[in-house]
């Protein structure tokens, strides 16, 4: 965990260079993610979209970990939400999930860290099709921490992800 | 409290493991249920069930859209123009996507592994995956084709209509179950946790109120080593004795206040210091530190605990000084301590050592008297002899009636002073123990008369009347000591003559009761004055030896101050009492009881005239080895006419005894060959001539234990040496007159000059040259044989012939020391030996000058 720490406070130094542009590439596949909502940074009206490759772009968070709806130990790969909210400047209190069958979710930012979650987009390495609960996945490090083994972060573990929207 | 209720310190100990490993088990259950109760709430908090039942009932719910999105084909309705048809398409994939997806994770979810293993979800779960597994395909391929089979998509898709509602339904029904199980499980554990932590409760509660009743037994009974403590203090304050604590490295915990006022130091000073370098004397000190080094080494003590033990210490000064030490060792706190009892017994050493010298100067002191009083008897005793003598010659010779006079009151006056000396000897001889009892038959009433009449003169001197009676029956006959009484008796009559003036002094005598367990009858003797009287304080002194009345009477009475003391000694000496009773100005009465065992009247020896020579010529045998007593005798008895025969050893006595038949025999006792007694035996059972004729024993030893073994020899009478003519005379005359018993010859008081004239000048001139000649060559021997040791029987023969000799020559007290010499030789103690050798020499050579000019 700690190392993880470590790992996560290198990568928000880098990238804190790189969002002092204060834009975003316009998405060149399908957009996979839009963010909509209380953001500072746009590309497309007042929403951001992401596609595969802009979220590749963005450092990444990996862990090793079971879950309650998988089969043993599985590598989760994804954007850590946290630098995801950075990434579109996000001024909210609240994140929205919302998944593809509109099931929404709400995540306060404060119970947000650099580490935790990530928005995974490889499962076990390979990219996640909507059965495998795909595209985007939001995984907590189960395994680290009993905190994260708790009824809310396992409703907050939404699958299907396709939309987060900030509000206040 | 009763102290012998307390359990013993190993008992309560193992009470309180006991209870603490109770606890320790009550405290890990009641641990392990709680984490139980914590993970089961943990688990129920962390919930691995995420919204299981949202996750059942969407599985309808998707089902249901995937329908909804099949139906928008309307495949219900016959197709009719697909105008929208394309944009449907990804919708129904999607739909088809969600739909497979919730049913994927049923099948691989873990939260779902125990549900899984139910044949009524597993059963609908399969042919729900089943039919998607198959639709999948379709959905994967081309949108014509898709377009084409959405209606058999649907009337399969509907078919499964009733596994879907299975699903959920299974599902939650299990779901619920085990939620149900569980909280039962939580709730079987709680309450066990609570029956525990109850247990837990009460053994906590036991523990404390056990805990409370021991820290009150442990206040009571610390209340009382308090009060044991302070009592211990004051006694330790207030002894007397230094009492010094120390560790075992010998330093200094506890320094008393008798301690500090013995040693000098203030306990303050003194804690903590070594023992060894504060009150140690430096002598002691390497003894000291052996000892504690021992101690802590091999934990051997010496002198702890063996009782008390006399030492040296010293004071704070650097003074050293006796104490009496005890060490007693203890536990304090687990460490071994000393503790020290000392007690200064300097003051006791100096007052043994004061008693012991005054002890010292004391018996130093009488020895110096008894020497002295040896000394000056024989010193004045010999000179007084010689002047009474001269006085008797020269009242022999012809004198005037003053000069008879005068030579009348000399003689009073040196006979007085020969008392006096006498008595003094006598002293000196009880000290010494030399005193022997005779037993004779005596008549009392004759001898009170004897010194009634004797002592007549004197009582008249001073107008006194003197008298004496038998109060009572009359027993005259008894066996006593009678010299010893006479001067007993003569003692006290001279004294109430002496302290009285004027007056009357009457003896009286009377059988006066009986000794208890002997029967003896005792006799009484008061000696009954009106003189001065006796103070009731002096009753008792009076009998102390050099007691004299008021200085002034004594001058005016005279004496030594030693005839009563010499009086209750010979009193004691024959088994009697005395004692005085007086009132001063009226007079005394002294008493004299004595067991006197009542005898057979003697038959009265009828004296022959003394100075008469016999009147019948006798036939004797003389047996005797010393040379001159031989010639002495044979001389005497031939002066009288007898007939002498001589043999100079016991065995030629008995053959003479046996060839002849003589009147008489005289034997003396100790010779060589065959002594007196056993030649007596000889005679006495043989056959021999003279075997039944009376037999004189001629012996210097006058103990009344020797005259009885001569008469148990078969002798007949007894005649002591120096021989005189008169006893000589007596004795013949008793036993050739009647042949009775043996009686006591009185030795003689025979002088030089009596001996010269009875045996002639010329052998008498002879007989002291060969004397003195060899009595000067034994001298010599002695003091050579102080050093010289073997066989010494020439010497002790020696020593008994010329120590007969000096007895003829009137010199007693070379014969004494020749007899001392004797007995020194015969025991060879070589010490006394030298020193007798000396004496003797001393004393020969006084006598030697008095002996009469031979040349």
């Amino acid at each position: 965990m700690r190392r993880i720490t470590g790992i996560f406070a290198g990568i928000m130094l880098a990238w804190s260079g790189l969002v002092a542009a204060e834009h975003l590439d316009m998405p060149q596949g399908d957009p996979v993610l839009i963010v909509t909502g209380k953001i500072s940074h746009t590309n497309v009206d007042d929403t951001a979209r992401f596609d595969r490759e802009m979220l590749s772009a963005l450092p990444a968070g990996t862990y090793k970990t079971s879950t309650i709806w998988t089969e043993g130990e599985n590598t989760f790969v994804g954007v850590p939400l946290a630098v995801l909210l950075e990434a579109v400047g996000a001024e909210a209190q609240t994140v929205l999930a919302t998944a593809i069958n509109d099931y929404t979710v709400e995540i306060p930012v404060s119970s947000i860290t650099p580490q935790a979650p990530i928005i995974a987009y490889l499962l076990n390495d390979a990219p996640m099709s909507r059965r495998q609960k795909g595209p985007l996945w939001i995984v907590y490090p189960y395994d680290s921490d009993p905190e994260f083994r708790s009824e809310v972060v396992y409703s907050r573990s939404i699958w299907q992800l396709d939309r987060l929207e900030m509000v206040e | 409290m009763n102290l012998s209720k307390l359990r013993s310190p190993r008992q309560s100990r193992w009470v309180v493991w006991l209870i603490g490993f109770g606890l320790f088990a009550f405290l890990v259950v009641t641990i392990a249920l709680g984490r139980q109760v914590v993970e089961d709430l943990e688990q129920q908090r962390s919930a691995s069930s995420d919204n299981v039942q949202w996750t059942l009932t969407q599985v309808e719910v998707e089902y249901l859209s995937f329908l909804n999105a099949l139906e928008h084909f309307g495949h219900t309705e016959p197709r009719s123009g697909t105008e929208e048809g394309d944009i449907d398409l990804p919708r129904l994939r999607r739909q088809f996507d969600i739909f497979y997806s919730r049913v994927d994770t049923l099948k691989s979810a873990r939260l779902f592994a125990d549900l899984r293993e139910k044949p009524e979800f597993a059963m609908p779960l399969a042919v729900v995956s089943n039919l998607l597994d198959e639709t999948a395909r379709q959905m994967d391929g081309d949108d014509r084709e898709l377009e084409r089979q959405t209606d058999d998509i649907w009337r399969r898709a509907l078919a499964i209509r009733s596994e879907v509602r299975s699903l959920s339904v299974a599902g939650l029904d299990f779901f619920a179950r085990q939620s149900d199980a569980r909280r039962m499980d939580t709730a079987r554990t709680l309450s066990r946790l609570a029956a525990f932590s109850g247990a837990l409760l009460l053994s906590l509660t036991g523990v404390s109120i056990w805990l409370l009743f021991v820290n009150r037994k442990i206040r009571r009974s610390s209340a009382e080593t308090a009060q044991v403590n302070a009592r211990m203090n004051t006694v330790l304050a207030t002894s007397l004795d230094a009492v010094i604590v120390v560790n075992i490295d010998g330093q200094i915990i506890h320094f008393n206040p008798a301690a500090e006022s013995i040693f000098g130091y203030a306990q303050p000073d003194v804690l903590g210091k070594s023992i060894g370098d504060l009150i140690v004397p430096p002598h002691l000190r390497d003894a000291h530190d052996t000892g504690m080094e021992r101690m802590q080494k091999k934990g051997e003590k010496h002198v702890v605990g063996k009782g008390r033990v006399q030492l040296e210490a010293m004071r704070a000064g650097g003074e050293v000084f006796p104490v009496e030490l005890a060490l007693q060792s203890a536990t304090d706190d687990g460490n071994e301590i000393i503790i020290g009892f000392i007690r200064d017994i300097s003051r006791q050493v100096a007052d043994e050592q004061e008693l012991i010298s005054a002890r010292d100067r004391a018996l130093a002191g009488k020895k110096a008297k008894d020497e002295f009083l040896t000394v000056m008897s024989h010193e004045i005793r010999t000179p007084l002899n010689g002047i009474l003598g001269n006085l008797s010659l020269l009242g022999d010779t012809r004198l005037s009636t003053d000069q008879k006079q005068f030579t009348r009151n000399m003689e009073i006056s040196g006979e007085v002073l020969l008392n006096h000396v006498n008595s003094v000897l006598d002293i000196a001889r009880f000290e010494a123990g030399k005193l022997s009892v005779l037993r004779d038959t005596v008549n009392l009433g004759e001898l009170v008369q004897e010194i009634v009449d004797s002592q007549s003169g004197s009582a008249a001197e001073r107008g006194n009347v003197i008298e004496w009676q038998w109060i009572g029956e009359a027993q005259p006959w008894v066996v006593a000591d009678g010299q010893k009484l006479r001067q007993i008796l003569l003692n006290l009559v001279g004294n109430a003559i002496k302290f009285t003036h004027q007056g009357r002094v009457s003896v009286e005598v009377e059988v006066s009761g009986r000794v208890e367990i002997t029967d003896v009858p005792v006799t009484e003797f008061r000696i009954i004055d009106t003189g001065v009287g006796i103070a009731a304080a002096d009753t008792e002194t009076v009998f102390e030896d050099f007691h004299t009345m008021d200085p002034s009477i004594g001058r005016v009475a005279g004496g030594t101050g030693l005839g009563l003391g010499i009086a209750k000694r010979l009193t004691k000496a024959l088994g009697g009492d005395i004692g005085v009773e007086s009132e001063p100005g009226e007079g005394s009465v002294f008493w004299v009881r004595l067991p006197l065992p009542p005898s057979a009247p003697e038959k009265i020896w009828q004296p022959v005239n003394d100075t008469s020579a016999q009147s019948r010529s006798l036939d004797l045998l003389v047996v005797e080895d010393n040379e001159i007593n031989l010639l002495v005798i044979s001389r005497m008895l031939e002066k009288d006419g007898h007939k002498v025969t001589v043999a100079t050893d016991g065995k030629s006595g008995v053959d003479a005894a046996d060839a002849h038949r003589y009147d008489a025999i005289l034997m003396d006792i100790s010779m060589p060959v065959m002594d007196g007694l056993t030649a007596t035996r000889h005679i006495r059972g043989g056959t021999g001539r003279s075997a039944d004729v009376p037999i004189v024993a001629v012996s210097a030893n006058v103990l009344a234990d020797a005259v009885e073994k001569f008469s148990d020899a078969g002798m007949n009478a007894f005649v002591g040496k120096p021989i005189s003519v008169a006893a000589l005379r007596r004795a013949l005359a008793e036993v050739t007159g009647s042949g009775a018993q043996v009686t006591s010859g009185h030795p003689g008081d025979g002088t030089l000059e009596e001996m010269r004239t009875d045996l002639g000048e010329e052998a008498f001139a002879g007989l002291l040259t060969r004397f003195a000649d060899e009595t000067d060559r034994l001298i010599g021997r002695l003091k050579t044989a102080a050093w010289q040791h073997g066989d010494q029987s020439s010497l002790k023969m020696e020593c008994h012939r010329i120590a007969g000799s000096a007895a003829l020559f009137g010199m007693p007290e070379l014969r004494d020391v020749l007899i001392d010499a004797e007995v020194a030789v015969e025991h060879q103690a070589h010490d006394r030996l030298e020193v007798l050798a000396h004496r003797a020499r001393g004393v020969w050579a006084t006598s030697r000058r008095k002996l009469p000019d031979i040349s």
